[in-house]
């Protein structure tokens, strides 16, 4: 650790050499060059071959459905299917255009309470539809197999307006939940079937028994539906509503 | 003010060099000619061999040129970069090889740390104990130390061959001598 290594500036000078230094630099530089290159290439292969797999499912999928987008359906074939997830309820209190084979885009009903008081408060909202997925390339596959599919969605015979009119004027809040101030959504779910009429009624998420009760009530009693059709046949739908338990206050203010 | 001009000549000087040597290797030369001794005996100081020195100085000088287009300018002379090249190469020997790493004591090249240590009394005591203080500090403490005293660098160069700002390196370095003095005491 200790001994000063000496060194002249000739010694050093024997060890210097410019040439060689550039010599080694051109095959350093060389050697980088190929690697870019390879790298580069194989870069531009994979973008090549990327391209062409993604141009091929393209293709492959835009052969099918001209009719739009429909909910997730996977098995079109047996009558009785049970579509799973929810049919739009499209359009709202006085709002035009409900029921058309084709899926509406989902929009929030403005909650409107109509009547006055404290006893009343039933909006009806739009089901949220949990099918609304855009289809993937293994469903349009299987689609493009029938090569005509129909499809008419559930409705009520009178339509739509009407059937909201209907759950704004029966609803009533159950007089047990008043004590407690209980607001929120009650979602039922049912079935329509062949004939029309709400089968299997049940409440998804609870918010006491009166509540239920009154939501089932209502479903039971609402007026007659259209069923669901494919390419003409009628087919059993599930539906799900969500119905809105809310408390006005005495003061009614004007909604907008 | 006359240093201040020299410095600043020199450094444009370079500076066209390190251009010109980005468009033509060959041009290259001049800084090789100019740095090879004082890189050679740097890393000769810390490795204590001829042979692998002049390996090592072949190498840094070969990075420097490889890499020449990615030097900035930053007041600096090129030497610092060089020299942190050169230290950057040096350690990885130590580290790959676990080469004994020498220091330069005598000839008065430590006269400017036993100053600083000490303020008189106990000079000859901490030069015979030096060595074995030395050896306790790490590799990048004892790169610092030599730097700044043995070689004389001034801070700003030594944080740049260091790779650290300059206040980085003083707060540091003193850092490393109340360290030293501990293990003087204990």
């Amino acid at each position: 650790m200790n001994t000063k290594p000496e060194v002249s500036d000739e010694e050093i000078r024997g060890f210097m050499d410019f040439e060689g230094l550039l010599k080694r630099r051109t095959g350093v530089v060389q050697r980088q060059n190929k690697i870019d290159l390879l790298r580069k290439g194989t870069i531009l292969g994979a973008t090549i071959i990327t391209l062409a797999v993604v141009w091929l499912i393209y293709r492959g999928s835009d052969r099918n459905d001209p009719a739009g987008l429909e909910p997730g359906i996977s098995n079109p074939a047996p009558p009785a299917r049970e579509q799973s997830g929810t049919s739009e309820i499209p359009g709202g209190k006085g709002r035009p255009d409900p029921a058309a084979p084709a899926i509406l885009p989902v929009e929030e009903l403005k909650p409107e309470s109509k009547q006055a008081g404290a006893d009343e408060g039933g909006t009806e909202q739009r089901a949220v539809p949990d099918a609304h997925v855009p289809k993937t390339g293994l469903e349009q596959e299987t689609e493009r197999k029938t090569l005509e599919y129909h499809y008419t969605e559930a409705e009520p015979l009178n339509g739509y307006p009407a059937l909201y009119e209907y759950f704004n004027r029966e609803l009533v809040y159950p007089e047990a939940g008043i004590k407690d101030s209980v607001q929120g959504v009650v979602t039922v779910s049912f079935v329509i079937g062949l004939n029309g009429e709400p089968e299997k009624i049940s409440v998804e998420n609870s918010l006491g028994d009166a509540f239920d009760h009154e939501a089932k009530r209502l479903i039971e009693n609402m007026p007659a539906w259209k069923p669901a059709r494919v390419n003409g046949k009628p087919v059993t739908t599930k539906l799900s509503i969500p119905l809105t338990f809310r408390l006005e206050k005495i003061e009614r203010r004007q909604q907008q | 003010m006359k240093q201040e001009i020299h410095v600043s000549n020199q450094l444009l000087g370079e500076e066209d060099v390190i251009r010109k040597s980005r468009q033509n290797p060959a041009n290259f030369k001049v800084l090789y000619e100019k740095y090879y001794r004082d890189i050679f005996r740097f890393i000769l100081h810390r490795v204590g061999d001829k042979q692998t020195t002049a390996d090592l100085t072949s190498q840094v000088f070969l990075k420097a040129l490889l890499n020449i287009s990615q030097y900035e300018f930053r007041g600096l002379p090129f030497s610092a970069w060089l020299y942190r090249i050169a230290s950057n190469e040096c350690n990885d020997l130590f580290r790959k090889r676990k080469r004994v790493r020498m220091v330069v004591l005598e000839d008065g090249a430590a006269e400017e740390l036993y100053e600083v240590m000490f303020e008189n009394e106990a000079r000859d005591e901490l030069k015979q104990r030096l060595p074995r203080v030395l050896e306790q500090l790490k590799p990048a403490e004892l790169e610092l130390i030599e730097l700044r005293y043995m070689e004389s660098r001034p801070f700003r160069e030594v944080a740049d061959i260091m790779g650290i700002t300059e206040n980085n390196a003083k707060v540091k370095v003193y850092r490393i001598l109340d360290k030293m003095k501990r293990i003087m005491v204990t």
